[in-house]
C-alpha cells in the first residue's frame, strides 16, 4: 500500500489543506489502496496544498492541489506517480527550491509524520539522546556543542555551548531548560514550522541540554498566536512521556536521568520573546525585562541557573550530537557555522523557508529561492531580522548571510527573517507603523523606550498628516539616542534603527509639510 | 449577584497559594469562561495570596487577556510586516466595514470580536487573517467578507 503525504501545517491549512485532507480521507475510505500520512511543511508554501506519493523510496509531488482535484488525481494515476499536469512537479528532492538547500534542522519537516514518535525514531531520532545519556558526560556534550560553533538562532547569536557551560558551572539545587517559542518578530515562522512539523527534535534537544547542564525540568513557552504549535507540542510531550522519552528514567534503559517538560502559553506580548521578560512571564508576572547581569544562565527562572535557548537552536542539537560538532562546523563561514533557516516573506513570488549554509548572499536567497519580486513591482527595501532591523536597499543585497558580515555593514541578520517591501510601501508609513508597534509593545520598564517610542510615533504621525514642523527629524534623532543608550533590552535599544534608516534612505518621504 | 461558575472555582482552587501560576490560572479561566470577570479576578487574588491590583496588572499587560465577554467568533487581521507589505490595510478596511467595528470591539449582535494582531506566523502566504483558531492566507478584501459570511451563516443556522 502506497503512502500519500500531505502537509497540515497551519500555513498549509490557511490555503485549503484541511479540505484536501477531507477529500483524501473520503477517497481513502472508498478506494482503500493508500495510507494517508500527515506531515508538517517543507516550507515551499507556494506549492501548497502539496500532495506527495512515495514510490521506490522517492517522493513525487503534486502541487497546488485543491480538494476538488483529489478524486481526479487518484483516477489519473497519482498512486503510480503519473505525470498529471498542471500538478506534477516530479521528485521533491530535485525541485529547484529544495535542491540547493541543506536541510539539517528542518530535515524532518514536511517529510515524516508530524507528532509520530515511531516515525521520528525511524529517521535517526533518539540516537543523539542515547549518546548523551550513555556515552558522554556533561563536559563532553558541551565540548561537542562548542565545537559545532552553534550560535543562538533567536536573534542574538550568542554561542550556545558557552551558555550551557555557564549553567553547568553554576551550582544550584535546581536548574531549568527553557525553550523560547515566543517567535514574535513579524516575518518569522521557523520555530512554528519546527514545533508543528518535528516536535520531538525540540524535545530531544532539550533533554540533551538538560543532561549537559544538570537540569531536570524544562518549559516550552509558545506564543498565544500559535495554537497549532502548542497543541502539537502538548501532544508530543505526552507521547514522549508514555514512551519514556521524557520522565524519571530517560529512555528507560537505566540512564537514571530524569527530565520532564511543561508547555506554557504566552498571552500576546511581543516583549516576552526577550529572555528575561519571558522568564518573568513563566513566573506568572507581567513580562517586564530584567536588568542583565545577572544573566539567566546564573540567575534565571525562579532565581535558578537557566538555559534559555530558541526553539530552532535546541532542535539543531540532535543533529550535532548525532553527526558530531566538527561535521556541523564544516558548513558556513567565519564565526557563523552550520546552516541557517532563512524565512522569506513580503513581496516575493515564492516566499518560503530556506535552510542553507551560511555564506550565500542575501540577493541569491531572495532571487534564487524567493523567485524575486512579483511582476511589475520594484524593490523599496528589505528588512532582515525582524521589525528592529534596519532597511536595506538594493546596494546592500550582496552581503553574505553571516552574522558578522551583517554587523559590518551596520545591519543585523538576527533570526534570519527577511521581509521584502516593494514600491507600494511608503517609507514614512512604514517608519510610523514600526515605531507605533514598539510604542504598543514596550513593556514600560525603561522610560526612554516607554515614552520615547510614544513621542516618536506622535511626531511621525504629525508628519504623516502634513503637520510636520522644522526640527521634527532632529527630535527623533535625540529620542533615538536616548532609547539606544538607556534601554535594558533590544526592543528599546534597536527600535529606532529601522526608522532612522528610513529617514536616511528616503528623506523625501519625510518632508511632507 | 454574580456567582462563580463551578469550573472557574475549580481552577482557582487548583492553583491555591501558588502565585507563580497567576498567568496560567488566568488563561485557564479565560478559556473556560471566555473572559476574566471581576469576581473571578478577586477570588483568584485571594486564593493565590497576591494583591488584586497586582493581578489586574498582569491582566492589563497581556493583550490576549480580556475582562469583558468576547463575541462568538474572534476575527484577527494580521498587521505583521509581511502582511503590511502585501496590502493588509485593504483587508482590515474590508473587515472593519463589513462588521462595522474598530479594532478591539465586538459587533453589536455579539457574533464577532475583532482585533488586529502582530503576526500570525503565516508570512509566506500573506496577507492573513484568523477566525477563531484557524488561519486564512493569501487573503483579498472580497474573499475575507465571503469567509465572514460563511461563519455568519453557520451561526444563524
Amino acid at each position: 500500500m502506497r503512502d500519500v503525504f500531505l502537509s497540515l501545517d497551519s500555513s498549509s491549512r490557511s490555503i485549503g489543506a484541511r479540505e484536501v485532507e477531507a477529500a483524501l480521507r473520503a477517497e481513502q475510505t472508498r478506494r482503500n489502496n493508500f495510507r494517508l500520512v500527515l506531515t508538517g511543511s517543507r516550507g515551499a508554501f507556494f506549492l501548497e496544498p502539496l500532495v506527495e506519493v512515495e514510490i521506490d523510496g522517492a517522493r513525487l509531488g503534486y502541487a497546488n492541489a485543491r480538494a476538488e482535484d483529489i478524486a481526479g488525481l487518484l483516477d489519473q494515476g497519482l498512486l503510480e506517480g503519473k505525470d498529471i499536469q498542471p500538478f506534477y512537479i516530479g521528485k521533491m528532492s530535485e525541485i529547484p527550491f529544495l535542491r540547493g538547500q541543506e536541510r539539517i534542522t528542518f530535515r524532518n519537516c514536511g517529510v515524516i509524520e508530524a507528532g509520530a514518535l515511531d516515525a521520528y525514531l525511524k529517521n535517526d531520532g533518539g540516537i543523539a539522546l542515547r549518546r548523551a545519556l550513555f556515552e558522554l558526560d556533561s563536559p563532553a556534550i558541551i565540548a561537542e556543542v562548542k565545537r559545532s560553533g552553534l550560535r543562538g538562532r533567536g536573534g542574538a547569536a550568542f554561542p550556545t555551548g558557552v551558555k550551557w557551560q555557564t549553567v553547568a558551572d553554576t551550582p544550584a539545587d535546581e536548574k531549568y531548560v527553557v525553550a523560547n517559542g515566543d517567535e514574535g518578530d513579524p516575518g518569522t515562522y521557523a520555530d512554528r514550522m519546527l514545533m508543528e512539523g518535528d516536535p520531538f527534535a525540540l524535545l530531544e534537544g532539550m533533554a540533551i541540554c538538560a543532561k549537559a547542564v544538570g537540569a531536570h525540568k524544562g518549559f516550552i513557552y509558545i506564543r498565544a498566536e500559535y495554537p497549532a504549535a502548542r497543541a502539537m507540542m502538548k501532544h508530543a510531550v505526552e507521547t514522549a512521556r508514555d514512551a519514556g522519552f521524557l520522565g524519571d528514567d530517560l529512555l528507560r534503559m537505566g540512564s537514571g536521568f530524569a527530565f520532564d517538560v511543561e508547555v506554557r502559553s504566552g498571552a500576546g506580548a511581543y516583549v516576552c520573546g526577550e529572555e528575561t521578560a519571558l522568564l518573568e512571564s513563566l513566573e506568572g508576572k507581567r513580562g517586564m525585562v530584567r536588568p542583565k547581569p545577572p544573566y539567566p544562565a546564573i540567575n534565571g527562572l525562579f532565581g535558578r541557573p537557566t538555559v534559555i535557548n530558541n526553539v530552532t537552536t535546541l532542535a539543531t542539537i540532535p543533529a550535532i550530537l548525532r553527526e558530531g560538532g566538527d561535521w556541523y562546523a564544516a558548513r558556513g563561514v567565519g564565526r557563523s557555522k552550520g546552516t541557517i533557516a532563512i524565512q522569506l516573506a513580503g513581496s516575493l513570488r515564492a516566499p518560503g523557508l530556506v535552510e542553507v549554509p551560511f555564506g550565500v548572499t542575501l540577493r541569491e536567497v531572495i532571487n534564487a529561492y524567493g523567485g524575486g519580486l512579483p511582476e511589475g513591482r520594484t524593490l523599496l527595501a528589505v528588512q532582515v531580522g525582524g521589525p528592529l532591523g534596519d532597511l536595506m536597499t538594493e546596494d546592500k543585497l550582496d552581503v553574505r548571510i553571516d552574522f558578522d558580515a551583517f554587523t559590518e555593514i551596520g545591519s543585523m541578520l538576527g533570526h534570519g527573517g527577511v521581509v521584502v517591501y516593494d514600491d507600494r510601501t511608503e517609507p514614512l508609513q512604514l517608519a510610523h507603523r514600526l515605531m507605533a508597534y514598539v510604542a504598543r509593545e514596550s513593556c514600560g520598564k525603561c522610560a526612554p523606550c516607554r515614552l520615547g517610542s510614544q513621542r516618536a510615533t506622535e511626531i511621525l504621525d504629525s508628519i504623516r498628516k502634513g503637520a510636520g514642523k522644522t526640527g521634527d527629524l532632529e527630535l527623533i534623532d535625540d529620542i533615538a539616542f536616548a532609547m539606544r543608550g538607556s534601554s535594558l533590552c533590544a526592543l528599546g535599544a534597536m527600535a529606532p534603527t529601522p526608522v532612522l534608516s528610513a529617514i536616511r534612505l528616503f528623506p523625501e518621504s519625510f518632508r511632507k509639510n | 449577584m454574580e456567582v462563580l461558575e463551578q469550573n472557574v472555582a475549580d481552577i482557582i482552587a487548583r492553583h491555591k497559594s501558588r502565585p507563580e501560576m497567576a498567568l496560567v490560572a488566568l488563561q485557564e479561566i479565560q478559556s473556560t469562561a471566555g473572559y476574566i470577570s471581576a469576581l473571578s479576578r478577586s477570588s483568584l487574588a485571594i486564593a493565590l495570596g497576591v494583591p488584586e491590583g497586582e493581578l489586574q496588572g498582569v491582566i492589563s499587560f497581556y493583550s490576549e487577556l480580556r475582562s469583558t465577554p468576547p463575541g462568538l467568533h474572534r476575527v484577527c487581521v494580521c498587521n505583521g510586516d509581511s502582511c503590511v507589505a502585501t496590502g493588509s490595510h485593504h483587508i482590515a478596511a474590508s473587515v472593519e466595514t463589513h462588521l462595522g467595528v474598530s479594532p478591539s470591539q465586538t459587533t453589536l449582535d455579539g457574533q464577532f470580536s475583532y482585533e488586529r494582531v502582530y503576526c500570525l506566523g503565516n508570512c509566506a502566504l500573506s496577507p492573513s487573517i484568523a477566525i477563531d483558531e484557524e488561519v486564512y492566507g493569501r487573503c483579498n478584501p472580497d474573499g475575507v467578507v465571503q469567509q465572514l459570511e460563511r461563519f455568519q451563516r453557520t451561526t444563524d443556522a
